[in-house]
């Protein structure tokens, strides 16, 4: 039998330009900005000079008064540049998710209203960003009048944009902050493949530089816009930080300042924290455990609060010759919060130190509050309701020999073994893990064909993987907290959906170079042979060598319904289950037991 | 389950009530049977459409299964006894192997998951003949080379004899319709018994065959579980597909019979 194949040309990384409307005087223009023109052009790569960078993942946007640059909560992988006007960013939720949405205007008749009705609430993970945005306590009489701001929409099609309505009165009635010529807003979410922290709108007539995720790497090779990202990172990232952390939200305006100014930002591990993971698979767990960067540890003095700002951190005790992991943390959880406020109880004993480890999984973002400033400014202003159960028998005493905790306490309802497997093997990344329970599969691989059917007949996961007791964590694209696989990607092929926070792959952008399957530490991303639209295999004109692109699970988007492996399982064994989040691991399991 | 009673009792109350009137009960049987056992086609229709928004498939078997009840029941209702005519006791053979093949699924579904989990590797049933390729070769290797160590060729012989077989062809249909480890047992106590004849090397080599001898029983019991499993499904669905051509004539016999058609 043979393949039937057309001969292409190779894709190449700038094949699909962020825009095609750059033109080479824009880019010549642009050179002669700052800080453009600042930078040396000698430092780029001979195959990606500093021109090209502009023309290929940059675009200009001409922005006008209240047009909105992006929303809370929105995934993105660009950044922006002020060239001229202002920005302004909200420090309050401003549009509520559906308002905002990136939608194009649509005509709606009967029709897609019973088509609404019959698809039901939509299946979407872009709920999880704003459950952590919490309102500060006490708005001033001012925000409490405040109306929800109107929007209007520009544009036709793709080109849609979302514009606010009288912006002086909008800007007149919530917190916000400014962005002037030559500053850059947005990289946050691009650099950590996190959602939007706040909504950014243009306050005067604006022209902005939208700069892809992968030029901004690019542009890094530069010291000056390099020390240019880094300052806005650290200065922004801590405001916006602590005024959404449930914990501080009675805490007043005028003292969340000096907690803004003493607080310090610190990061552990390695951003590309796979290429060491895969090193040490081989290692015994507790010289992996080891291995890992040390936040916080036990028995020392306490000195200041943690809270995680990105990555995961593993909370562990000494347990034998080895550590136990009792639970690990995400972003927005707190570390070192007892141990604070058992010492300010407590006054006259001495104090307690930390009573476990923290330790950075992979790569952790982390801001740690000194203790003083805890005491302070934020232990009057934290309701006895939010505050931690007090430290009854602490394991840890200056002076007092070290008591040895019983193995038997399962944390939380769930086992330890489990708890240790899913952080060895980095599980607790994912969101939509696919979980299948073999006690109850029967292999008939039901799964396999219904992915296979819903993705033009090669299905997109394995039903194999690592396994704890009955669980088999299959290598199906968990739709990571903290993507790894994106990376290096080139050209931005894989990336995250706006709105639902997916990964997906866009296959006319995707060069099949084969970096995001290799950085995935999980190997649930698989190179497949690009097939045209008649379902010919694309081959290399020059080599004739089949050209490949990444595949992977795509959750069926637009499927409007579960996806398809799940809803064809006629045992109920396959679930998808969100390991990012330990409360609903924890619900999951105890519902499972019952 | 509740409701499946509930229907039966009701369908008996419907055909007494019929009976009392001198209506003709076997006609609101049959029909009624051949609407439930048309619904038991939609568990197959369901798994065409995956994608659609349709409830999942693991709630339709839960119907299959409760539907399948009713129809058994209401099938020993329909038939006279005893079953008259060939293609009458043919269409009734055919409907009770069907109802068997699926209440043996039902039980092999929630037994087989449990028998395979105690297996220490899972393996996917396409995977199994490569890794039995793969044993077959270590232990090829592996008994030539005990035949070098200058002990004999004891462990060499018994691998040509005993273990060669094993190793080299499929196991038979018996095995795969009640997979055993008695084939396996028997093959390490031999195993066993030839310790005495071996030094070190050969021990050594007669231990690593053993640890292959468990691992191909694996993959073995492995294939067997689940290829039976998928046989029988194979089976009842393709009779089902029999069924329905015969019960289509049974209909119009029915009708011819009476003049109707």
């Amino acid at each position: 039998m043979t393949v039937e194949s057309v001969e292409v040309e190779r894709p190449d990384r700038w094949d699909h330009p962020l825009s095609t409307t750059m033109s080479r005087e824009d880019v010549a223009w642009l050179m002669r900005q700052s800080p453009f023109s600042l930078m040396n052009g000698e430092r780029f790569a001979r195959n990606t000079p500093l021109a090209d960078v502009l023309s290929n993942d940059t675009r200009l946007l001409h922005l006008s008064p209240g047009d909105v640059i992006f929303r809370e909560g929105q995934y993105g992988g660009t950044a922006y540049l002020v060239i001229s006007g202002t920005v302004r960013i909200f420090l309050t939720q401003l549009l509520k998710q559906e308002e905002g949405s990136n939608r194009t205007r649509e005509r709606s008749g009967w029709l897609d209203l019973l088509a609404k009705t019959w698809r039901g609430a939509k299946r979407s993970m872009a709920g999880r960003p704003n459950t952590r945005r919490h309102n500060r306590a006490k708005p001033s009489a001012k925000q409490q009048q405040h109306a929800e701001p109107t929007i209007g929409y520009r544009g036709e099609g793709a080109d849609t944009r979302i514009f606010l309505q009288d912006v002086p009165r909008v800007l007149a009635e919530y917190a916000t902050s400014s962005v002037e010529v030559g500053e850059l807003f947005g990289e946050m979410a691009a650099v950590t493949r996190s959602p939007r922290e706040f909504t950014a709108v243009a306050e005067t007539e604006c022209l902005v530089l939208e700069i892809r995720w992968q030029g901004l790497k690019l542009l890094k090779q530069d010291p000056a816009f390099r020390d240019l990202l880094d300052e806005r990172y650290r200065s922004e990232v801590l405001r916006t930080h602590l005024r959404e952390t449930a914990l501080f939200r009675f805490i007043p305006e005028e003292r969340l300042e000096p907690i803004v100014a003493a607080t310090k930002l610190e990061s552990f591990g390695n951003l590309e924290w796979y290429a060491e993971y895969r090193k040490r698979m081989n290692q015994s767990p507790g010289k992996r455990i080891e291995a890992e960067p040390m936040v916080a540890e036990e028995a020392s003095y306490a000195t200041g609060l943690w809270i995680i700002r990105g990555g995961f951190a593993r909370l562990s005790r000494r347990q034998g010759a080895g550590h136990r992991t009792l639970s690990y943390l995400g972003k927005g959880q707190i570390f070192g919060l007892r141990e604070l406020v058992h010492n300010s109880q407590h006054s006259n004993s001495p104090p307690l130190p930390y009573q476990e480890s923290l330790r950075a999984i992979g790569y952790v973002d982390a801001l740690c509050i000194p203790k003083q400033v805890v005491c302070e400014h934020i232990l009057p202003f934290i309701r006895k309701a939010d505050l931690p159960s007090p430290i009854e028998s602490p394991r840890y005493q200056f002076g007092q020999p070290v008591i040895d905790a019983p193995l038997d306490i399962a944390e939380h309802n769930v086992e330890t073994g489990l708890l240790e497997f899913l952080v060895d093997q980095r599980l607790m990344n994912g969101q939509q893990t696919m979980v299948i329970d073999t006690e109850r599969c029967t292999r008939c691989d039901d799964c396999v064909r219904a992915c296979a059917s819903t993705h033009g007949g090669t299905p997109v996961f394995v039903r194999e993987g690592p396994q704890y007791g009955p669980w088999m964590f299959a290598h199906a694209c968990m739709h990571c907290e903290d993507p790894v696989c994106m990376i290096g990607c080139p050209t931005g092929a894989i990336h995250r959906d706006h709105d639902s926070g997916l990964v997906q792959i866009n296959s006319q952008t995707c060069i099949g170079c084969k970096t995001c399957a290799e950085s995935c530490p999980y190997s649930n991303i698989r190179m497949v042979v690009a097939n045209d639209e008649r379902g010919r295999a694309k081959v290399d004109q020059t080599n004739g060598l089949p050209i490949l692109q990444a595949s992977k699970c795509d959750l069926c988007k637009g499927s409007n319904s579960k996806p398809a492996c799940q809803s064809a399982c006629p045992h109920d064994a396959l679930v998808r289950v969100d390991l990012s989040n330990f409360g609903q691991l924890t619900q999951w399991l105890e519902r499972k037991a019952s | 389950m509740t409701i499946t009673l509930l229907a039966v009792g009701l369908t008996a109350q419907a055909v007494q009530w019929t009976h009392n009137r001198l209506g003709d009960e076997s006609t609101l049987t049959g029909w009624t049977l051949l609407a439930s056992t048309a619904g038991l086609y939609l568990l197959s229709v369901r798994k065409q459409f995956v994608t659609a928004r349709l409830g999942r498939v693991s709630a339709w078997l839960q119907v299959h299964v409760y539907m399948g009840t009713f129809a058994s029941i209401l099938f020993l209702m329909h038939i006279g006894w005893p079953v008259r005519g060939i293609f009458e006791t043919l269409l009734a053979v055919c409907f009770t192997i069907v109802a068997f093949s699926g209440i043996v699924l039902g039980v092999m579904s929630r037994r087989t998951p449990k028998r395979l989990l105690a297996i220490p590797v899972d393996r996917r049933l396409e995977q199994i003949p490569a890794d039995r390729a793969t044993v077959a070769r270590e232990a090829h290797e592996t008994a030539l080379a005990s035949a070098q160590f200058g002990e004999g060729a004891t462990l060499a012989e018994y691998y040509k004899q005993s273990l060669l077989p094993f190793f080299q062809s499929p196991r038979g249909v018996l095995y795969l319709m009640v997979p055993n480890g008695i084939l396996r047992r028997k093959l390490l106590r031999e195993l066993g018994d030839l310790e005495r004849y071996l030094a070190d090397r050969g021990n050594s080599s007669r231990t690593a065959l053993a640890a292959m001898v468990t691992t191909k029983d694996d993959l073995d019991y492995q294939y067997a579980l689940q290829a039976r499993l998928r046989l029988l499904f194979t089976f009842h669905l393709s009779l089902t597909w029999a069924l329905a051509i015969m019960i289509g004539v049974h209909v119009v016999l029915v009708y011819r019979f009476q003049g109707t058609l």
